[in-house]
């Protein structure tokens, strides 16, 4: 048994310290994706706790399948996607609500979004990038994001994504040529 | 003014060396307690009611319940009282409008 596996099966007993343990190795990492997907950081923050609850609170739904870590960048895109989703559907309503004279914040131009984690020559090219792949559809955006932020591989993203290490190929194929055309306009 | 290949290359090599990013300290103890926040009475209640299918279930009972009061009332009884025209004499002086109107008239 590995050392990931005893922790699971520690969680499973309801463990606290192996949950300790857990939430310690992988705050980061559940953290950056959540940020790099939601683009700020107080909702990112927000998000890496509540992966960690449903961590918690459906660790004996985990199977042991996948790695910790694949689970675990599966919710906090699903989450995060979820928010982002809500997020335009508040903004959606707020306009509405703006339109018949109610008093309703509407946000015309987010404000650029700097990586902490960006080399500082490069905040400007990053933040322009990051408004580009916003644009980019769900599952294009995820492949990319986790590829080229998260440093994973075609086969981890498969993994993640639960599809094919071909449909990861294509689809990053299919999100640079899209950022190329966004970022000639 | 369209970007030149170059400066799109550029662009999207900015994420190259890119470092994670922390999160702040004290993690687990927020997990934490969130956790209890989500376990207690209160916390279950809301988090029940926040589930899209019985918000819906809630709603429609709501509007089936409506629906019932107005189709089953009985008639008779949401009928209103309709003034008539008063035939003879004494029914002329039960009607308190008429009274009221003498007594204006005086």
């Amino acid at each position: 048994m590995t050392s990931e596996e005893l922790l699971i099966e520690q969680l499973k007993q309801g463990d606290g310290a192996a949950f300790k343990t857990i939430v310690d190795t992988y705050q980061n990492m559940v953290y950056n994706a959540c940020l790099s997907i939601v683009k700020n950081e107080e909702d990112a923050e927000d998000l890496a706790q509540e992966v960690f609850v449903q961590v918690y609170q459906s660790i004996k739904s985990f199977k042991g399948e996948s790695k910790l870590s694949t689970w675990l960048y599966r919710i906090a895109t699903t989450k995060s996607l979820d928010h982002e989703r809500k997020k335009k559907r508040k903004k959606r309503f707020g306009f509405v609500k703006s339109i018949f004279g109610e008093d309703a914040q509407v946000e015309v131009n987010p404000p650029d979004f700097h990586h902490p984690g960006v080399v500082l020559d490069q905040k400007e090219n990053a933040a322009i990038l990051f408004k580009a792949i916003d644009k980019l559809p769900d599952n294009q955006r995820i492949a990319f994001i986790l590829n080229k932020i998260e440093g994973l591989s075609y086969q981890e993203i498969s993994e993640v994504m639960q599809t094919t290490i071909s449909a990861i190929e294509s689809l990053l194929h299919r999100a640079k040529n899209n950022l190329r055309k966004i970022l000639e306009q | 003014m369209k970007r030149s290949t170059t400066d799109i290359e550029k662009i999207l090599n900015s994420l190259d060396g890119i470092v994670q990013a922390e999160a702040r300290p004290f993690m687990f103890t927020r997990v934490m307690a969130r956790l209890q926040e989500e376990n207690s009475f209160s916390g279950k209640v809301v988090n029940f009611l926040k589930r899209p299918a019985i918000a819906a279930a809630c709603l429609l009972a709501v509007l089936l319940g409506n629906a019932y009061t107005v189709f089953k009332a009985d008639p008779a009884a949401q009928e209103t009282p309709q003034a008539s025209i008063p035939s003879t004499v004494s029914d002329v002086l039960q009607n308190d409008n008429y009274i009221l109107a003498v007594n204006d008239v005086n």
